[in-house]
């Protein structure tokens, strides 16, 4: 099954709210993608580490209504629908709290602006997916050690290839912006494939028009002239963005990512899920103290 | 003896939904409350202007952009489209075994034809041409077929044409 995981929510701050026209053209895509044979994708909310988080407004912090565009969408029988938080970060260490965020949101992505940033996320933080900016030049150099741990850990690198599909903005082939991203993304991209050695990439759309979706296995073509290598092209499609999906749903739904009680199937299948039992933690992951069979044995003990 | 080899790419064009403030936004806002409007819109027939001339124009131009004199002179020269249906906007482009891949590359990169919007994605790519048009023939049966029919699973014929895999072709030559 091929996945998406980024299907960028159009507002990025908790004030306003999208218009009506926006989301329509978020279900355009939603369901191009779909017709093009992705059925898992998530819907990526990105903010600035400066916008403040609504944090004791349990309600108020995921802002995408889930339920809602599942209902819009209810004739794509197939499709199921995640959210993501991205956070566009400078200092790492300002971030104190994430671990209150994570019950909110299927996915936790980190976008990194500066090398001490990445490496704080690397080896202090608890998420699931690293974004760089592909679109303009990085300031820093990627070192296959520290992108290196990260693989172990199990964090995966994303790469959106919307900066290589321009789209309709006004985009003609020979605007000089236009190519220097297209240069920046290509330098970008080698220098992930080279400090990653392939693996634990995962490339998603990052699409904000129809337009700028494309076959994945033509965006492979694309990556394997660039090097990456052929026989770990695949898996950027299918199992890495599978392992991060379901290394994010455990955080929600397994006691310290490891035990569930759920089979393994319904990880990857939220459409029955109660969004307000998600954001409590003694709904998914509560202890045996807080159930009836522990409040039993605690009275037999004492 | 030894021969030339090629390769031919099954490529189909599909038209995305766009805001337009001057047309009336009906396909716009339809497009999204089911499957079969969402196929229909995207495989629309194509308009008279593209045509095999035009894109093979635009896979020029998309080629020198992206891969440069380089890959213009070692790809685009020996490529032509050999087939193109205005009636099911599918086609089929020829091009030399190396460089198939960079064919694929700057189709998918194409965003433009003749003023309108476009994806193009590849969806077979073969050794004969014949294998191409079976299998084009056979995707649009199936397609037809489940079209005409209430509550059909479209989805896995939608993934199933997504599963192509290029590798295991270039394998055998």
């Amino acid at each position: 099954m091929p996945y998406d995981l980024n299907i960028p929510w159009p507002v990025d701050n908790y004030t306003s709210k999208p218009t009506p026209s926006q989301l329509t053209q978020l279900k355009n895509i939603i369901s191009t993608n779909y017709t093009l044979g992705i059925t898992h994708q998530v819907i990526n909310y990105s903010i600035t580490e400066t916008v403040k988080i609504p944090i004791n407004n349990a309600n108020e912090i995921n802002p995408i209504d889930i339920t809602w565009l599942r209902n819009e969408l209810v004739n794509f029988p197939k499709l199921r629908l995640f959210t993501r938080l991205t956070l566009i970060v400078n200092d790492s260490s300002k971030i104190q709290h994430l671990t209150k965020l994570q019950n909110h949101f299927d996915l936790i992505a980190i976008q990194p602006l500066t090398e001490k940033a990445l490496q704080l996320t690397i080896t202090n933080l608890d998420v699931d997916l690293i974004s760089l900016n592909l679109s303009s030049r990085l300031p820093f150099f990627l070192k296959h050690k520290i992108i290196g741990s990260a693989i172990d850990k199990g964090i995966k690198f994303e790469i959106c290839y919307n900066w290589l599909i321009s789209g309709a903005i006004g985009y003609d082939g020979t605007h000089a912006n236009v190519q220097l991203i297209k240069k920046n993304f290509f330098n970008n991209v080698l220098q992930l494939i080279r400090a990653s050695r392939s693996r634990g990439l995962v490339i998603s759309s990052g699409a904000t028009q129809p337009l700028q979706l494309r076959n994945s296995n033509d965006i492979l073509t694309i990556l394997k002239t660039l090097g990456l290598d052929r026989s770990r092209a695949k898996a950027c499609m299918t199992v890495n963005p599978e392992r991060v999906l379901v290394n994010g749903r455990l955080r929600i739904k397994s006691y310290k990512q490891t035990i569930s009680v759920n089979d393994n199937a319904k990880l990857l299948e939220n459409e029955h899920e109660n969004p307000n039992k998600k954001s409590d933690s003694l709904v998914y992951k509560r202890k045996l103290q807080d159930t009836d069979t522990g409040k039993l044995l605690k009275k037999v003990k004492s | 003896m030894v021969r030339v080899k090629q390769r031919y790419i099954l490529f189909e064009i599909l038209y995305p939904p766009a805001y337009d403030p001057k047309h009336s936004d009906e396909d716009f806002t339809n497009f999204s409350s089911s499957e079969r409007n969402a196929l229909l819109s995207l495989h629309q027939t194509s308009s008279s202007d593209i045509n095999q001339k035009s894109i093979t124009n635009a896979i020029r131009k998309s080629l020198q952009i992206h891969y440069g004199d380089f890959g213009g002179g070692s790809a685009g020269m020996l490529m032509t489209v050999k087939y193109f249906s205005n009636k099911t906007s599918t086609g089929i482009v020829r091009c030399g075994r190396g460089h198939f891949e960079l064919i694929v590359g700057a189709l998918a990169l194409i965003t433009r034809i003749e003023g309108y919007d476009v994806i193009i994605r590849c969806t077979h790519v073969s050794g004969t041409i014949k294998k191409c048009e079976e299998y084009s023939i056979q995707k649009s049966k199936q397609l037809m077929h489940l079209m005409s029919q209430n509550g059909s699973d479209l989805t896995s014929w939608m993934s199933d044409v997504n599963h192509m895999d290029i590798n295991e072709d270039d394998e055998d030559s």
